[in-house]
């Protein structure tokens, strides 16, 4: 083995020496991350988490306010968020093929897609929260849809992407309208797909709090009136964790955990499904 | 032949009265209403980028009127005296993403080179799974651990001997001074660094997945060892991909939220010591907005959003322009 | 629908005229057809009789699929896509902007190079293309699937999985789904474009020997770049070379004297 190949298989070895070294340590972090998160969770977790709300700082409680607040924010937001998603998203693939203005769409979606969260809190804030003169459950699931939709319409797209062309021309020469082929044929032969969309912009939204400091708020109590303030599990692990009290950072801790595994649940979901789309 | 004939013609009378609700939604009232459903989504996508900008800028009018241009680049932030500067805010958001991209990036390309080329086979699909899943954890879990768990190792194993370490070295005694607290600039950058980095790790990955196979047996097939067709090969190839992948991991820690508040200190002040309590455009947001009670002030924390707005905008654009060379 | 459809508009034309005319299904005179900047088909003439197969060859690029697509106006589906000249079928210019499409597809049903069934059961792949016009009840629905399915000799393989899904079917037999599902509307026109490329040998004649029984109900036409399949299934052959037709004569005339040399080459395989 002569000079120069010794030195580059030392080279070799030092660099696959860092990579495996770097990637050794990230993964180290992170489940360090995680099982930290796990620990003070559970040590944290007793089944009045479900069925008490909130308590005063020195009581027992639970989370149960926050967690159906949370659930009600999310699902009104995916409500609005899904039907707009899946038409833009049918634009882009089925309508504005190859036109200027979907790739100017395509464009502001892709940078709506990564914008900051808390952007989408003081718009909303702007638009809804100061006109009507007061925090509510409705602007929290605006803010939230807003970031949803960029999802949804990106999967949307994607998965139209993947219906054979044939398969629609193949609608259309039974005589069967645009519309038609796209709502019967397009969608139900990418269904796995669009669902996929829908469960990744769910698993997005469900731990955002930074738009919700400035829309929904939060609330102590237990409430379902949309048109007022309402809890939730991500303000309240940030206004509990910040605080110097014990019993409330435990529950925050506990709240941590369950949107972690809520959001695990959600990935992990979406990624079966995504498989059997393939 | 006749026989056929007649039975188009009968079937078709036979459709006849309900040939109206057949035939709507394979009808152009159906067609255009739907087209135009579709075409207005769209369109919708366009309003709230523009409706971003348009409600920012109009709720950022006070502010941006009373102090002009200078408010980018005062340094003073003082709601009780309505005296506003964004400069403190702007470089506390520079340092810590600055700081966070420097860490992350290489990090993750480490593990984006380790996912597609190095690692065993059976290890590729779960390592590649595990890191989005951990992208996809809410910032506000790794606040809450850079808070309670991660600030008070990083005072005692990392501030403190390197602020001894430097004492009396001239310039960098004052980038690394005490006290040792935990947070600041320096812990938020790293837990920036450890949050953007599984996402930036499986962007680039997806990215080097698409340099053709061919050519990096072309690079073996002369004997280049691994980390030379990384070099060589890898890199020159998808160097736009790669870079879109720094800015979108960029883009994120320019506008994070809640990793940050945690642990920057909340403090509106600059300096040069990165180890010291400061504030980004972001976390000033956060803290502020709610006990926000003067016009002034709530104007003030909207014009930040609104060159938040800017920045980020202009970041993720050539983001995605880079990744979208590659991927025609 | 009506059955002044399917006569001929010309008053003036006298009864012997207008018997030849009535034998001929599709008159194509001077089509032009542009695929962006790119001139596909050069000024085609061409008659297809009425319950015969005509069979279109040539090498790939020559035209022989953009004729066809042309026929149901399939093409329009993409902008930069455009036909002129006249295409008369049914007494209607098709190429005419006033054309109902959905109408014409009705009538000149279409299968493609690899099967294309819905992602829905068997029973609702054909189906859908009837829902498309007609409302039924379920038993004349019923009625209407069994025939369409006898009609392409796949009822006796799949009478006991309607409710499963059509993808599910060998490729042979989805093929033939595809070809129920167009003769469930009653065309009167069938276009196949390389209907049997995408298929095993066996699954092949199959499909050849079903097209020799739609003929006696259907004008079949049909692209095929294999010329042992256009000599056993066409009366009459087109060949096509670079968007014009170099050759149309009787099937058995054109496999054994060819007038024109570049076709002579081509069906000895000297090119293409």
């Amino acid at each position: 083995m002569n000079a120069v190949v010794r030195r580059r298989i030392i080279a070799d070895r030092i660099a696959r020496g860092l990579i495996v070294f770097a990637t050794v340590l990230v993964v180290a972090i992170l489940a360090w991350i995680l099982a930290i998160l796990v620990y003070k969770g559970f040590s944290a977790f007793k089944p009045t988490l479900f069925t008490e709300n909130t308590p005063p700082p020195g009581e027992a409680g639970g989370l149960a306010n926050a967690i159906v607040g949370s659930l009600l924010l999310v699902g009104v937001a995916m409500l609005v968020a899904t039907p707009i998603g899946i038409l833009a998203g049918t634009y882009l693939n089925e309508y504005g093929r190859g036109s200027w203005l979907s790739s100017v769409v395509r464009f502001v979606n892709d940078v709506l897609l990564a914008k900051p969260s808390i952007l989408a809190g003081l718009f909303i804030y702007e638009i809804i929260v100061a006109p009507s003169g007061g925090f509510s459950g409705w602007a929290g699931s605006a803010a939230l849809a807003i970031i949803a939709i960029p999802v949804v319409v990106r999967t949307t797209e994607d998965m139209l992407d993947l219906v054979p062309s044939s398969m629609r021309e193949a609608a259309h020469a039974l005589g069967a309208s645009r519309a038609r082929v796209i709502t019967s044929v397009s969608y139900r032969s990418a269904r796995v797909g669009i669902t996929t969309g829908i469960i990744l912009a769910l698993a997005r939204i469900a731990g955002e709090t930074a738009p919700l400091l400035f829309t929904s708020l939060n609330n102590q109590f237990f409430s379902t009136d949309m048109s007022g303030t309402i809890a939730n599990l991500p303000v309240m692990i940030f206004q509990f964790a910040m605080s110097p009290y014990d019993d409330w950072q435990a529950l925050a801790w506990a709240g941590a955990l369950i949107i972690t595994l809520a959001v695990l649940a959600l990935s992990i979901l979406s990624r079966i499904f995504q498989r059997t789309a393939k | 032949m006749a026989l056929v004939d007649r039975q188009r013609v009968a079937t078709s009378s036979a459709a006849g009265d309900s040939r109206r609700s057949v035939r709507f939604f394979n009808g152009s009232a159906f067609e255009r209403a739907f087209a135009g459903l579709c075409l207005a989504a769209a369109l919708f996508v366009l309003l709230i980028l523009g409706g971003f900008f348009v409600s920012l800028t109009i709720g950022a009018w006070p502010a941006l009127a009373k102090f002009g241009p200078a408010f980018v680049w005062t340094t003073t932030w003082n709601p009780v005296t309505g005296v506003f500067g964004a400069l403190p805010a702007i470089a506390g958001t520079l340092i810590t993403s600055a700081i966070a991209i420097v860490i992350a990036v290489p990090l993750a390309f480490a593990i984006a080179i380790f996912i597609t080329q190095l690692a065993p086979e059976w290890l590729r699909q779960p390592l590649g799974v595990a890191i989005e899943l951990l992208a996809a954890i809410p910032s506000i879990i790794y606040g809450m651990w850079g808070l309670f768990v991660f600030a008070p190792v990083f005072r005692t194993f990392v501030q403190a001997p390197i602020i001894a370490l430097f004492d009396n070295v001239p310039v960098l005694s004052s980038i690394f001074s005490g006290p040792a607290i935990g947070i600041g600039m320096a812990t938020a950058g790293v837990v920036l660094a450890i949050m953007i980095l599984p996402f930036i790790a499986a962007v680039m990955r997806d990215v080097i997945a698409t340099v053709p196979k061919r050519l990096k047996e072309s690079g073996y097939a002369i004997g280049a060892t691994d980390w030379e067709v990384a070099r060589a090969i890898i890199i020159p190839n998808c160097a736009g991909g790669l870079t879109g992948a720094v800015f979108l991991g960029l883009g994120r820690a320019l506008g994070e939220t809640m990793a940050v508040t945690f642990i920057i200190g909340n403090a509106n002040r600059i300096t040069a010591n990165i180890f010291a309590p400061s504030n980004t455009i972001a976390s000033t947001i956060a803290n502020e907005f709610q006990e926000a009670y003067t016009d002034m002030h709530s104007s003030a924390l909207i014009a930040l959003g609104l060159l938040l707005f800017v920045i980020t905008f202009i970041v993720l654009a050539l983001a995605r322009l880079m990744l979208k060379r590659i991927s025609s | 629908m009506d059955t002044a459809l399917n006569e001929p508009t010309h008053e003036a034309a006298d009864a012997v005229g207008e018997r030849s005319r009535r034998d001929i299904e599709i008159a194509i005179r001077g089509l032009d057809f542009h695929y962006n900047q790119h001139h596909a088909l050069k000024d085609i003439d061409l008659d297809v009789r009425r319950h015969e197969t005509t069979a279109i060859i040539g090498p790939s690029g020559c035209g022989k699929s953009t004729l066809l697509r042309v026929l149901n106006r399939i093409y329009a589906l993409y902008p930069g896509q455009r036909a002129t000249g006249e295409i008369r079928f049914d007494g209607k210019n098709i190429l005419d902007a006033r054309t109902d499409v959905a109408a014409l597809r009705a009538k000149v049903g279409m299968v493609f190079q690899s099967p294309t069934p819905f992602p829905m059961s068997v029973y609702d792949n054909i189906a859908y293309g009837i829902r498309l016009y007609e409302k039924l009840s379920r038993s004349e629905m019923d009625g209407r699937v069994e025939t369409a399915l006898r009609g392409a000799a796949l009822w006796e393989e799949v009478k006991d999985k309607l409710a499963q899904n059509g993808q599910g079917l060998s490729g042979g037999q989805q093929q033939r789904l595809c070809i129920a599902r167009a003769i469930a509307l009653r065309p009167q026109v069938l276009l196949l474009d390389e209907p049997t490329s995408a298929l095993d040998p066996i699954s092949t004649a199959k499909i050849e020997d079903l097209l020799d029984n739609l003929r006696d109900e259907y004008t079949i036409v049909i692209v095929t770049h294999n010329m042992q399949q256009a000599a056993r299934v066409s009366q009459k052959t087109v060949f096509m070379y670079l968007g014009e037709i170099v050759e149309t004569n009787a099937t058995d005339e054109m496999f054994e004297r060819p007038k024109e040399r570049r076709t002579r080459d081509y069906i000895t395989g000297r090119f293409g």
